[in-house]
């Protein structure tokens, strides 16, 4: 009991600077990216342009067809996916065999708030995709989405199917009627003023913001508890090392771009426009019906930021043939970085890639 | 709601159990020398996990209330407003205290900074083009010097050389060359 009274305020305090040191970086402007831990996988910057830089990991041993395009989301920085050996997603399918290549958004300046889907989508992952292309001399690659960035891979691939292979969308916010997690009733219940008061106000959505959203999902364990439970693994191998990696990725929060955080909270979010297929990307509306690719769909079963019930429709709302859903035990984040996703899902999803993955273009495609 | 109502009811009993009965028990057991502290350690970490989870149950519940959405919804623009106008006097104040007083704004220096490191950057390419020249240049003034000397050495050599001989070196000439 003395040693609990004893260690418990050191953990805790260790928390409480480096959320302090968070918001520090979530006021700056521009946004300092060099407070990263070093990479496990070891990668080059093949292209830089827009706000997005291409990272490519080449692949280990026998060498895949058909590369892989991570998009990451646009929140927070992308290391998560390359936390730990072991533990990183990049690394785990770079062994597989693929080209393995990521994109690493750069946070937006307030002179960029005009940004929205339609320079994420139709700009910068364009332009990736096409980069992708031109260096594998490949017509189609295959894409996988993490959250925010799995919106952004499937919008993308709706309105440019011809040059995605298969599309593998990993933990995605797409029915957002769903408002089973608590703090998704009062973001509801805001005007549509509020967000455009946000921009307005800050340019930007602030990364403070963001980190602050995510915090109010579960006060009480990013207060406390999470320190707590830090003191009572101590003696669990790997365990400290592992928290100070995932604590520094939560409080590596970005802005998002003005525009873009308007889109999201209002169209996506509010009025759920994207599974009505009345939402609009540079003047296109997004069907989900053309996506005629292989669809792998992986959803956690206990995701506390994007509930199950709103990734689980994908599959049923895609014009593709050939779709799989897989329904994780883990949560938001686990399933990057648990020990039991990549034990168990990645081998899965790289069989499933190596299986869709010839270099011939399919029949399907139009 | 109806499902979490025993669990809520349940973790408020079990926090209650313990402050008020298992936590003073095993106090005053240790404190007679009967017991050990494994057993009020067990119980305040039951406890506490109960508190956890009747805290988060509150918290959630104030979420899905209606009232305190529209609470929010009614405050949050107020709040908004007042803040773009503190935002907007500072950096007006800012602006003009920083012209006034001669100081570059932290956008300015960062941009400064950029393209003091694009200057670096293409200074160091074109110093090393330049050095590459350099050497190429001094190459070619070697072999200008080199063939401008082998012309000198003929023109000499077709000079002290008697028509038809086959030796195109006269021991003076050998010696002249051994001298250069």
């Amino acid at each position: 009991m003395l040693a609990l009274l004893h260690d418990l305020p050191r953990y805790w305090m260790d928390g409480a600077v480096r959320t302090l040191d968070g918001l520090r970086r979530g006021w700056s402007e521009p946004f300092p990216l060099h407070d990263e831990p070093p990479a496990v996988t070891p990668s080059q910057v093949v292209y830089e342009g827009g706000k997005v830089r291409l990272r490519y990991y080449p692949a280990v041993g026998a060498r895949q067809p058909t590369p892989l395009l991570i998009v990451y989301a646009l929140i927070k920085r992308p290391f998560i996916l390359d936390l730990q050996p072991g533990r990183s997603v990049v690394e785990s399918l770079t062994k597989q065999g693929f080209a393995v290549y990521l994109t690493d958004w750069i946070p937006p300046t307030r002179a960029e708030n005009w940004r929205g889907f339609d320079a994420y989508v139709n700009g910068d992952l364009a332009k990736v995709v096409q980069i992708v292309q031109m260096r594998e001399d490949i017509e189609q690659i295959s894409l996988l989405g993490y959250c925010l960035g799995g919106l952004l891979s499937t919008i993308y691939t709706a309105l440019h199917p011809e040059t995605i292979k298969n599309h593998i969308a990993l933990t995605l916010p797409l029915d957002m009627s769903v408002r089973q997690i608590p703090l998704y009733s009062i973001v509801e219940r805001l005007s549509p003023e509020i967000f455009d008061l946000i921009t307005a106000t800050y340019g930007n959505c602030p990364a403070w913001l963001v980190r602050e959203a995510f915090t109010s999902m579960a006060p009480v364990h990013h207060a406390l508890d999470k320190y707590v439970g830090l003191y009572r693994s101590k003696e669990k191998e790997g365990y400290a090392e592992m928290f100070d990696l995932f604590k520094r990725w939560m409080n590596s929060d970005v802005p998002l771009a003005g525009q873009l955080f308007r889109e999201l909270a209002k169209d996506i979010f509010q009025h759920n426009l994207l599974v009505r297929e009345q939402f609009q990307v540079g003047g296109q509306v997004v069907n989900l019906r053309n996506l005629t690719c292989p669809v792998l769909n992986i959803v956690g079963k206990y995701d506390d930021v994007v509930h199950p019930q709103s990734s689980l429709p994908l599959c049923g709302l895609v014009g593709s043939h050939d779709t799989q859903t897989i329904v994780f035990p883990t949560g938001h984040i686990g399933i990057a970085v648990s020990s039991a996703a990549h034990k168990d899902l990645w081998p899965r999803v790289g069989a499933w890639l190596k299986e869709r993955g010839s270099k011939e273009v399919p029949s399907y495609v139009a | 709601m109806a499902e979490q109502k025993p669990q809520g009811v349940e973790d408020l009993l079990a926090v209650t159990k313990m402050f008020f009965f298992e936590l003073p028990y095993a106090g005053v057991r240790w404190g007679l020398g009967v017991g050990n502290t494994d057993t009020a350690t067990k119980a305040a970490w039951q406890g506490y996990d109960a508190g956890v989870r009747l805290a988060t149950t509150a918290i959630d519940t104030l979420y899905r209330n209606p009232l305190y959405g529209e609470l929010l919804n009614r405050s949050l623009p107020g709040v908004l407003r007042w803040q773009k106008l503190g935002n907007a006097l500072t950096e007006t104040f800012f602006a003009g205290l920083w012209r006034t007083m001669n100081l570059p704004t932290s956008c300015e220096v960062q941009a400064f900074h950029e393209e003091l490191r694009s200057l670096s950057a293409h200074l160091l390419v074109q110093r090393q083009g330049s050095e590459t020249l350099a050497g190429l240049a001094a190459d070619m003034v070697m072999t200008l010097d080199l063939e401008k000397r082998l012309a000198a050495l003929e023109t000499k050599l077709n000079a002290h050389t008697p028509a038809g001989n086959g030796n195109s070196l006269s021991p003076a000439i050998t010696y002249e060359n051994l001298e250069s």
